[in-house]
């Protein structure tokens, strides 16, 4: 039964001639025996010979004349944008933005990154408004190649550079507010 | 014996006239030369009629396909590159657009209960010619197959026409249904051993009516 089902997908190779001959000789030898698989394989034949010879179809007289027209129809049509496409596009990326900005609220004066002090020494501008005081830039440049970019308060700009004289201190050092009342003359 | 349009081309036409290739074609046409691409849609329209009718059992839809295959092929000219047969690629393009429309049809069968079958309703039968009994038997035949074809599951149906129906190798058809060749070869013998299920008594009945 194995032997016959495995004889059954040889079929076609054998009807193709694509058996390598050991297969052959062993699938002919089969076919010899094996009535079942000699009607089978004689019906796979006679099914190959009729797809083969199936009635032919042609196109419409008009094929070519529509497929003309619709060629030169299509050249003639105005560009059309894909609007719901951009549309949609549009609508996510203001979604997204949204979400940033939920996400990612401005800073007050007050928060805890406004209190961290983590500048190199170094002259430092003086900001009298407060509006701009805000924490912008980072705080890891050198101590040369400082831009301003670095804005903290006067007092905070002061008590940094005492503390960096003090050569005990790390170079990066954390003040909060208290510290910097205190050593305010 | 197959019916693509290359090998007729060669062989009906003048002998002594050598005809493009289909390659050299599409390449004058990428280049500008429209009357190319009208070569190449008289080479291949009859047999891709063929193809996409006997994958959807339905001549005026094939039509409609062909025509899209067609479009495509004007529209993307510059996206064909000689690494690949235009048999293969053109094929590939129709084959797709066939399981597309397959598929659509299927959805559409889900809302509607009672659909004509297409193959009894849209087929046009050819003048009977010469022998008027053999020519009916021959349609009879012809239908019969072409139901049997129907009941197949596309994939197995879409690698027995273009095997048997229009004589491509494995090789081709792996390239243009992108299945390994096993996979292809597996896939004919089945399609066969199924249709030969299905249309037993057909054979059956022309051996006994010859004996």
């Amino acid at each position: 039964m194995g032997d016959s089902d495995r004889m059954k997908r040889y079929i076609s190779d054998y009807l193709d001639h694509t058996l390598d001959p050991s297969t052959q000789k062993e699938f002919e030898h089969a076919l010899g025996e094996n009535e079942e698989l000699r009607t089978l394989t004689d019906r796979v034949s006679q099914i190959r010979h009729s797809l083969g010879n199936l009635r032919t179809y042609h196109c419409s007289g008009n094929f070519n004349v529509a497929l003309r027209e619709r060629i030169i129809r299509d050249q003639n049509a105005p560009v059309r944008y894909p609007v719901k496409k951009y549309a949609l596009s549009l609508s996510f990326a203001a979604v997204l933005i949204v979400i940033f900005f939920i996400l990612n609220p401005f800073t007050s004066e007050d928060s805890p990154e406004m209190q961290q002090i983590t500048a190199p020494s170094g002259q430092y501008p003086q900001v009298n408004n407060p509006a701009s005081m805000r924490n912008i830039g980072t705080s890891n440049a050198g101590s040369g190649s400082y831009n301003g970019t670095d804005i903290k308060t006067l007092d905070e700009a002061k008590a940094y550079t005492d503390s960096s004289r003090d050569k005990s201190l790390p170079e990066m050092r954390q003040v909060d507010k208290k510290e910097i009342k205190e050593t305010r003359p | 014996m197959t019916s693509r349009g290359n090998e007729n081309i060669y062989l009906k036409g003048n002998e002594n006239k050598v005809q493009p290739s289909d390659e050299e074609l599409i390449s004058r046409f990428q280049q500008g030369d429209a009357y190319a691409f009208d070569l190449l849609v008289k080479r291949y329209k009859d047999p891709l009629l063929n193809f996409v009718y006997r994958f959807l059992g339905d001549l005026v839809e094939a039509e409609d396909i062909v025509q899209e295959t067609f479009y495509r092929v004007y529209k993307n000219k510059h996206y064909y590159k000689e690494v690949a047969k235009f048999s293969t690629w053109i094929y590939t393009i129709a084959g797709n657009l066939a399981k597309t429309e397959l598929r659509r049809r299927k959805r559409k069968r889900v809302f509607s209960i009672h659909k004509d079958s297409p193959t009894e309703k849209d087929i046009e039968l050819p003048d009977i010619s010469e022998d008027p009994e053999k020519e009916v038997n021959s349609v009879i035949t012809d239908k019969l197959i072409q139901k049997a074809i129907n009941n197949l599951p596309p994939k197995f149906r879409q690698v027995i026409i273009l095997r048997d129906v229009q004589g491509f190798s494995y090789e081709e058809i792996s390239s243009i249904i992108k299945v390994p060749l096993g996979t292809v070869k597996s896939r004919v013998n089945r399609a066969r051993l199924r249709l030969q299920e299905d249309l037993s008594y057909l054979y059956d009945d022309v051996k006994d009516f010859v004996t």
